[in-house]
């Protein structure tokens, strides 16, 4: 254990299906009843905001539900929230839907000059309104960060969403790219984490993370058969693992706030790069610490973790991780995998 | 990785570990806008100099307008509206709870009064009542067992109406837990192994009941693995800062993963003998924890053989062959329990007959077993054991954890 530190998730995170049933209880605990549901165009032709519309039916909140298609201007945003009278956001959608969440909480609650660039220092040392977040899609955890980046950078732990909903009904199909890139983020951004931090409460979080990686990643990326593209049931089955990566993403952002060393690592543009960058990375620790060698149990199982001699640990760590960018390299088509494993 | 169908996770907690922790207060409560302390505690903490230690390491930036150390043994209500009271007189704006389980659920009932502006404790009882953050509250545990710091929950004594008070809400989660070797370093060996026992309870239950999850069980198998490591060092050497810190993490590590996938059986009669004989709370868990799992066995198979890993290592693990797996994990718990009964010269006890007070009176008599079995019926934790519990399966339990002798799988109730 290290000298000092420091851990801090204000997120709820609730996962599995029919999740959604949960949210009017969750947002009257906070006091809300009024919530305003921000979407993107993908999920709102998909028809996800049905989704919420049943899940609230039986409540007596009514739902406002607004679909953005310019993530730039919060203003009618701004107005319409504050005309209306909402008093929580439901954020259903991917990164730009929930950074347009945020911005909206923060000029509603501390007023829109705050984003401004020119508004000088300010701290967010309050709670904003209620924040969910639905994800639709697994992505590079950013939605689940205490930070917003705009012209300025915010931090606060109030910036995070108070409720992370997963669940499999509300996931949208993807092409593989998309998952791979988003698996291989959350597996690099748990993977330093394990091995770079020094809180006892980011390990368990980051080993989950990178337990529910191996599981999903590659079964989701191998091609299906050709029945199984004809299927529609086949598409239902993918909802639980789809899901499943989409909770380590949320996880992934959980940690990446608490890892100082972390973008020192992981200033990369993408997944397949952040995992190749990953190995060089386990290689220069593997000495100075037992957590290279430990992460080899999250990216196994205890058999395998035990069968290996402990000293020899570190470098199997480093091959599954190999192994696994290899499998992915030789699934995908040529265009999306870059890079040699 | 198996998953639930459903399930919640909650952390909400500032969780600040480490040798000079108590340092960082000054900080954590300025940034919430706070710098008006009242510290809550009890004689005991009092008498060993721990606020003292706690005062000196807050900064000029802090006023300390009172300290209470009046909270009793088991918190009540009279105390949480005094407290109120005082706090409101002082005009304080945050506070400190600094001590264990009966402490922390003190200053959570009084930060609702505070908070609500409300004078009847009783008017918040139950799930979800409470809308609205409370006033910042650092919890600094002076135990390494009950992980009170991280968890959702508070149980007050109502003696007028011969009842306990349950509060359970998201808002009563201390803003942030300090958890800091120095506080726990004089706690004495007996004291330190049966809180140690509590939190592996918490630990293991968080494991197998029915609420398990994923983030809890990763919680619950590092809470474990640290008390794995460091326990018998520390019984043997109370003035090891870093297996106090160690212990102090697990126990908020196991108390964050019960706080999410509830508890069994073993808390289940635990609380009852509590209830009926009082009898500390790690004692009954540390006895009774492998007849819980046990009992469970048929049930949870596959979650105990996986808890052998942290609970016995990695060579014991790798030569045990996984069928055998679930039965050496409960070989290992009755295993620690015996290597603390004999560091501690016997004062941690394996049988419950065996549980003395300070005068070495008996404190769970053979004749009360029937009315402990008739209480733990009550306890709501009994709807989260994998196999279902009725009376005589209690008593069953309870005679054969009297006794220290293992129990007969052939009688335990199957579906």
């Amino acid at each position: 254990m290290t000298d000092l530190s420091h851990f801090l998730c204000r997120t709820k995170t609730a996962f599995g299906a029919h999740a959604l049933s949960h949210l009017p209880f969750d947002l009257s605990g906070m006091d809300a009843c009024k919530p305003f549901v921000i979407t993107d165009q993908p999920a709102r032709d998909a028809g996800l905001h049905n989704l919420l519309t049943a899940a609230f039916k039986d409540s007596d909140m009514a739902l406002g539900i607004t679909t953005l298609t310019d993530f730039d201007d919060i203003e009618p945003l701004y107005h319409l929230f504050v005309d209306k009278g909402y008093d929580s956001i439901l954020a259903l959608g991917t990164g730009p839907v929930v950074r347009t969440a945020k911005r909206l909480n923060l000029a509603v609650c501390m007023g829109p000059e705050i984003l401004r660039s020119d508004a000088g220092p300010q701290q967010i040392n309050r709670p904003l309104l209620p924040l969910a977040f639905i994800p639709t899609l697994p992505s590079d955890g950013c939605e689940t960060t205490m930070t917003l980046v705009l012209d300025r950078f915010f931090v606060s732990p109030f910036l995070s969403a108070d409720l992370a909903v997963v669940t499999p009904e509300a996931m949208l199909g993807a092409p593989d790219n998309r998952i791979l890139d988003a698996g291989l983020t959350s597996l690099a951004v748990c993977c330093q984490a394990f091995v770079l931090s020094g809180s006892p409460l980011v390990r368990p979080h980051a080993a989950t993370g990178i337990r529910l990686v191996m599981d999903t990643l590659l079964p989701l990326i191998q091609p299906p058969g050709q029945d199984e593209l004809l299927c529609q049931k086949a598409k239902k089955n993918r909802q639980l693992p789809l899901a499943k990566l989409t909770l380590a993403s949320v996880l992934s952002g959980y940690i990446r706030s608490h890892i100082p060393d972390l973008n020192t690592y992981l200033i990369q543009v993408s997944g397949m790069d952040m995992a190749l960058a990953l190995i060089p990375m386990l290689d220069t620790c593997k000495g100075a610490s037992p957590w290279p060698g430990k992460l080899l149990l999250p990216l196994t199982d205890p058999d395998r973790y035990t069968a290996v001699p402990g000293h020899l640990r570190p470098e199997a760590a480093i091959q599954t991780i190999q192994q696994l960018v290899r499998d992915l390299s030789w699934t995908l088509p040529e265009e999306v995998s870059h890079g040699d494993a | 990785m198996e998953m639930p169908e459903y399930f919640e996770f909650c952390g909400r907690v500032n969780l600040v570990a480490g040798h000079d922790a108590l340092e960082q207060i000054p900080g954590l409560l300025l940034s919430m806008g706070a710098k008006n302390l009242m510290i809550i505690t009890d004689q005991g903490v009092s008498r060993a100099g721990l606020v003292e230690i706690l005062v000196q390491s807050l900064d000029s930036r802090i006023t300390v307008r009172t300290i209470q150390d009046e909270v009793p043994p088991d918190s009540d209500i009279d105390i949480v509206h005094t407290l109120a009271r005082r706090y409101r007189k002082n005009t304080c704006d945050a506070i400190i709870s600094l001590g264990g389980g009966s402490v922390m659920d003190t200053a959570k009932g009084m930060n609702i009064l505070v908070s609500e502006g409300a004078d009847n404790l009783r008017a918040f009882t139950g799930a979800g009542v409470l809308k609205h953050r409370l006033k910042p509250l650092i919890a600094v545990p002076t135990t390494a067992g009950t992980g009170s710091e991280v968890t959702q929950v508070a149980v007050i004594a109502d003696p007028d109406h011969g009842r306990k008070l349950f509060f359970t809400s998201h808002f009563l989660i201390p803003d942030a837990a300090v958890i800091d070797p120095r506080m726990t370093l004089t706690l004495p060996p007996h004291i330190t192994a049966a809180t140690a026992m509590d939190a592996l309870s918490h630990a293991v239950e968080a494991s197998i009941c029915l609420a398990e999850n994923p983030l809890s069980t990763a919680l619950a198998h590092d809470a474990i693995d640290l008390i794995r490591c460091h326990l018998p060092r520390v019984v043997n050497h109370p003035d090891d800062p870093a297996g106090r810190l160690a212990l102090a993490t697990a126990a908020a590590l196991a108390g964050m993963a019960f706080s999410n996938s509830m508890v069994g059986m073993v808390h289940t009669l635990g609380h009852a003998v509590g209830s009926v004989c009082h009898v500390p709370h790690g004692a009954c868990m540390a006895v009774l924890l492998p007849h819980g799992m046990t009992y469970n066995y048929h049930r949870t198979q596959t979650q105990l053989a996986d808890l052998l890993l942290p609970l016995a290592g990695e060579e014991i693990f790798a030569r045990t062959a996984p069928r055998d797996r679930a039965q050496k994990a409960i070989d290992q718990v009755r295993q620690i329990n015996q290597g603390l009964h004999l560091a501690t010269a016997g004062a941690h006890a394996v049988r419950l007959k065996d549980i003395t007070d300070k005068n070495r009176q008996i404190l769970v008599p053979l004749h009360r077993l029937p009315e402990i079995a008739g209480t733990a019926l009550g306890d709501g934790s009994i709807f989260y054991n994998p196999e279902d519990l009725e009376y005589d399966d209690c008593l069953m339990v309870l005679e054969a954890a009297f006794h220290g002798e293992p129990l007969d799988r052939s009688s335990i109730r199957k579906g």
